[in-house]
């Protein structure tokens, strides 16, 4: 009798701790992944990878939107800052930033940007590491990351077919590295 | 039976019971927090800083990098508006209006959660590829086999049947639609025959 209640609180921790490891570890594990994917695209963090718009064989995020062409970059802000940089258009465009715990913690897009000292208007934003000391830089837009590591991903729509081009040709321009100074 | 032995099996019944549940448990603790507007579900936590353990899981499997709700509003429908479970071997309509929002789309995806293959590569509906009315109304038709009009794929024409889901984007919604989320027009998907 005592043995099997034994067994039975055994099994039932051992249920508790699989539980909560399998529900906590997962992001983790995803992200890790994501991460592995992305070193073997580009063989280094910090820049830019310009996906293809998704289709049926696209593999790389679950649910991807097919009216998006969408611009990634897994950084790592060891090695310092990273600048994010890219121009806007008269559609849809934003620049968004998630913790390697999938937190979507900063998001812009081209109607809050702020018109730089020459009167264009892109996307200019510093990304620091937690707890950094921020960079003085004219006109970028700040950004501390709660997390050492993380993706930043740049969305542009396709509002059209015929705005295909011009959605690819931002796309293109849109650009992630580590920041020099 | 030795005791070791008793308890090893405890220990691995546990972990397979433990690792089993997740997606039950998880499924049940999400749903607490569903917003639910017709056959449409969203939660307010996606991709919050806040979410909880079980948000996160789930965002994790079936919408990673979803942005914040302050950005985009994504409703997922995976029932028709009487309740039943989208399926591919039937035909829908799918009706709906004017929405609050800069831009919006329609996705439909397969139970993998990506792209559903189709010949004719029809992935998603938005305002920009259809034929809208001038009261800004308009009628989807969901099927495997093309239609003339409004039409979007939920498989190739000689799929078996299979479960998909539909995704509703806002991009900047309105605060209109911030203040209902419950009542919102959305639109209706309503079955119209099966195979």
């Amino acid at each position: 009798m005592k043995k099997g209640i034994l067994a039975l609180i055994i099994m039932l921790a051992a249920a508790v701790i699989s539980h909560f490891s399998v529900v906590t570890l997962t992001p983790d594990w995803i992200m890790s992944r994501v991460f592995a994917g992305y070193e073997q695209t580009t063989g280094v963090l910090n820049q830019p990878v310009h996906a293809p718009r998704p289709d049926a064989t696209s593999r790389k995020v679950v649910r991807p939107s097919p009216d998006l062409v969408y611009t990634m970059c897994a950084y790592d802000l060891t090695k310092g800052p990273l600048v994010l940089t890219g121009p806007s258009e008269d559609f849809y465009v934003s620049v968004s930033a998630f913790s390697d715990r999938t937190d979507n913690f900063f998001v812009m897009n081209d109607t809050e940007l702020v018109p730089k000292v020459d009167g264009s208007r892109k996307f200019f934003v510093i990304l620091i590491a937690p707890e950094a000391k921020q960079p003085e830089v004219a006109d970028a837009h700040m950004v501390q990351s709660p997390t050492t590591r993380g993706v930043v991903l740049f969305r542009t729509l396709i509002e059209s077919e015929d705005k295909l081009a011009a959605a690819l040709e931002i796309q293109s321009q849109q650009n992630c590295a580590t920041w020099s100074g | 039976m030795k005791p070791w032995f008793t308890y090893l099996l405890a220990i691995i019944l546990g972990l397979v019971i433990g690792t089993i549940t997740v997606p039950q448990i998880a499924g049940f603790v999400v749903a607490k927090q569903t917003i639910e507007n017709g056959p449409w579900q969203t939660f307010d936590k996606i991709g919050a800083t806040d979410a909880d353990m079980y948000v996160r899981f789930v965002i994790s499997v079936r919408g990673l990098f979803g942005l914040a709700k302050k950005e985009t509003i994504y409703f997922n429908a995976e029932t028709d508006s009487d309740g039943l479970s989208l399926t591919s071997n039937c035909t829908y309509n799918l009706t709906g209006g004017p929405m609050a929002t800069r831009w919006w789309s329609i996705t439909a995806y397969g139970p993998d959660h990506y792209l559903i293959p189709n010949p004719e590569k029809s992935y998603a509906i938005s305002e920009n590829n259809l034929d809208i009315d001038d009261a800004g109304r308009f009628t989807v038709m969901l099927s495997r086999q093309q239609s003339g009009g409004n039409w979007l794929a939920t498989g190739a024409p000689n799929d078996g049947e299979q479960a998909f889901a539909l995704t509703l984007r806002l991009y900047n919604p309105t605060a209109e639609i911030y203040s209902n989320m419950t009542g919102v027009d959305l639109p209706q998907i309503k079955r119209e025959h099966c195979a």
